[in-house]
């Protein structure tokens, strides 16, 4: 962020906007000296790394079992008019297959975990003894042995249901839509059995300390490699980087709280807090001061992070799915901007365009991919994730609740919900109120969405270098531009291209080996743990009044409820538009 | 006179670093607050607590920030590709 600008760049601070007017020259020795460059090596590091663990382990016939749901799967789209027992059972065994449910792939999660949950006793969240772990099976598990009985009785009427309607040749509309109420029973007892219960009822001891200290020292010494061409001095680093991983693990551990956990106030939004409470009270520790190394951390993760942007997934949902969240989010952002700029006269054009994207990209992540490409100021990444998240929470339950209450089809509702609600957990949370329908589609626009930011993170680090960070008037030459970009957005787009490529290329083995595997099993867990070290780097370094200065007359909340309110109408339209006009049919096959 | 140097390099007087650490204490204490007072009876509201409660049965996490964070979007993917095929 603006803290660190690129060698050589030299800034001209005039009036309210700071404009870069001078030259700068590239030189090699940045590939080893710069952050930005050394965010991409590391990142590059960890998904090789991924590549070697996953790739040669798939799980034991992968490729017969993937073929064979999938021709299950065909066979039963042709043979019934709705989606029958056998065809249900196809699809959960392909989703089911996932590299991470191997031996290998768990041991590696167990020292990547972040702190378990918990309700009242903080301790939980680290240890949890054999007996009390025995004692919590004991206590669910007779609501889940009685949910597990229904889930048979339901497959069983389920069975005979459609068997009745097979014997009609599926030609009996009444029997037809029986056994299609049937199975849908079955599915939600079986939703039911998999939920709270089962976690609960299958509940194991664990130690989470060994772990965490072996994560810690996994984790500086990754970093090390990097300090140690940066020319930062490594032993004060290790000096504060305990203190700052500290507050990382304290973060994780009230955003695992149940309550938190129910309303989305995750472990980012507790490391700010905890951060800056720190910061502004008793103030952060001296020696802490070389371990802040925000913009390290955050770039590494974002590296990361396009690894998991998979450009063919903006299909999984057809076209209307690319309508409402890749034609609504930018008209929405490029008009919030704009908004934001000529009639609220905003006097941070980063605060803008980062609160822009996250109202209507994807939250957190789009804040910190948005800030970095334009190299926002920590308070105002901090301004933006913060009002997104009471945000979310607010939409988390209003949206739904009115939905439901107007008897809005599932499909539109979870569009609606899909696109416009910042974080995923919110997005699948809203969803589900509206039952698996709804939970599914809206998580699939979400999803869909959450993709864009590859695409708004470059558009912003070009805009900002070729027109944003000019005296007016001036011209910028393409080798300008390139002095001025920020590196590491070019191995944020780079790791998602390049594995976006391998997904596509590897059909269904993609979902078990890249998305449940190197992903979801390896790489993700690294990304979460670098932006919370981040998160608490910019919390412990903030000042309350450098806060409030940018919140100047209320502006951000203004231009985030504004933005939010075309998003939620234009949204809306969208979706009605595409699943009801223009493709009725994918709603019906939904 | 016990001081402590902080990252803006101030040196404060006893007096001072009392009131900073009760400020911290006050901090944690709103925390704890919202932890198990505002954010609970948050959930007894007529529209907030079948909203909660769903989430809660549901075992989901509703503070993942992406989707590879959340198994949902995973089955979702998996569910929808598959059941609008033979409908595009």
């Amino acid at each position: 962020m603006a803290a660190n600008q690129p060698a050589g760049q030299g800034t001209t601070h005039g009036g309210t906007a700071e404009v870069v007017i001078d030259q700068q020259r590239w030189e090699w020795s940045q590939l080893w000296k710069k952050e930005d460059w050394w965010a991409i090596w590391l990142g590059f590091l960890l998904i090789i790394v991924g590549m070697l663990i996953f790739l040669p382990r798939p799980p034991q016939g992968m490729t017969e079992s993937l073929a064979k749901a999938d021709a299950l799967l065909q066979a039963e789209d042709a043979r019934a008019p709705f989606r029958t027992v056998e065809w249900h059972k196809a699809n959960d065994t392909k989703s089911g297959l996932r590299a991470t449910n191997e031996p290998y792939a768990k041991a590696i999660a167990k020292w990547l975990q972040k702190p378990g949950r918990w309700s009242s006793n903080l301790g939980e969240s680290l240890y949890l003894s054999e007996e009390a772990a025995a004692q919590r099976r004991a206590k669910a598990e007779p609501a889940y042995k009685e949910a597990q009985e229904a889930t048979k009785a339901g497959l069983s009427r389920a069975v005979d249901s459609q068997a009745l309607a097979a014997a009609a040749l599926f030609q009996d509309d009444q029997l037809n839509t029986d056994a299609e109420k049937s199975i849908g029973e079955w599915r939600k007892l079986r939703e039911k059995e998999r939920g709270s219960l089962r976690a609960r009822a299958t509940v194991q001891a664990y130690n989470k300390i060994p772990y965490l200290i072996g994560l810690f020292v996994f984790i500086g010494l990754f970093f090390t490699i990097g300090i140690l061409f940066m020319q930062i001095d490594t032993a004060k680093f290790w000096k504060g980087f305990w203190f700052l991983f500290l507050i990382a693990v304290l973060a994780m551990i009230i955003g695992n709280q149940e309550t938190m956990r129910r309303y989305g106030f995750g472990d980012v939004l507790w490391a700010i807090v905890l951060g800056m409470l720190i910061s502004n009270t008793v103030g952060a520790p001296k020696f802490i001061k070389e371990a802040l190394q925000t913009e390290y951390f955050i770039k590494t993760g974002l590296v990361l992070l396009g690894a998991e942007i998979l450009f063919s997934k903006i299909v999984a949902i057809g076209v209307p799915g690319i309508f409402v969240a890749w034609v609504v989010t930018p008209i929405v952002l490029v008009t919030t901007y704009a908004f934001g700029q000529r009639i609220l006269k905003m006097e941070s054009k980063t605060l803008n365009i980062t609160v822009s994207a996250d109202m209507c990209v994807c939250g957190v992540s789009a804040a910190i991919a948005t800030a970095s490409a334009c190299r926002a100021k920590k308070e105002e990444l901090t301004i933006a994730v913060g009002m997104s998240m009471l945000f979310t929470a607010v939409m988390m339950i209003a949206l739904p609740t009115f939905i439901v209450s107007i008897g809005m089809h599932p499909v539109l509702g979870g569009a609606w919900i899909g696109g416009t609600i910042d974080s995923t957990g919110a997005v699948v949370a809203a969803g589900a109120f509206l039952g698996e329908t709804g939970m599914f589609v809206a998580a699939t626009i979400k999803m869909i969405q959450n993709v864009m930011i590859g695409v708004i993170a470059f558009g912003v680090a070009v805009y900002w270098c070729a027109r944003v960070e000019c005296a007016p008037g001036q011209m910028v030459s393409k080798m300008e531009i390139w002095y001025r970009f920020p590196k590491f957005v070019l191995g944020f787009i780079a790791t998602s291209i390049i594995i976006s490529i391998l997904y596509g290329a590897m059909g269904s083995t993609g979902d078990v080996l890249l998305d449940h595997g190197i992903i979801r099993g390896f790489t993700r867990h690294a990304r979460e743990w670098f932006f919370v070290l981040a998160f608490a780097s910019i919390g412990l370094s903030s000042n309350f009044r450098e806060l409030a200065q940018h919140f100047k007359g209320g502006k951000p909340v203004i231009l985030y409820v504004c933005g939010q309110s075309l998003n939620l109408i234009l949204t809306l339209a969208m979706a009605y538009i595409m699943f009801f006009l223009v493709f009725p049919r994918i709603t019906a096959g939904l | 006179m016990n001081v402590t140097k902080t990252t803006t390099g101030k040196r404060s007087a006893p007096w001072k670093r009392v009131r900073a650490w009760l400020m911290l204490v006050l901090g944690l204490g709103l925390m704890w607050m919202v932890a198990y007072v505002i954010l609970p009876w948050g959930q007894t509201l007529p529209h907030v607590g079948p909203v909660m409660a769903n989430i809660a049965e549901a075992n989901i996490d509703a503070g993942t920030y992406w989707y590879t964070q959340s198994e949902e979007t995973a089955r979702a993917q998996m569910f929808v590709r598959n059941a609008i095929r033979k409908h595009e």
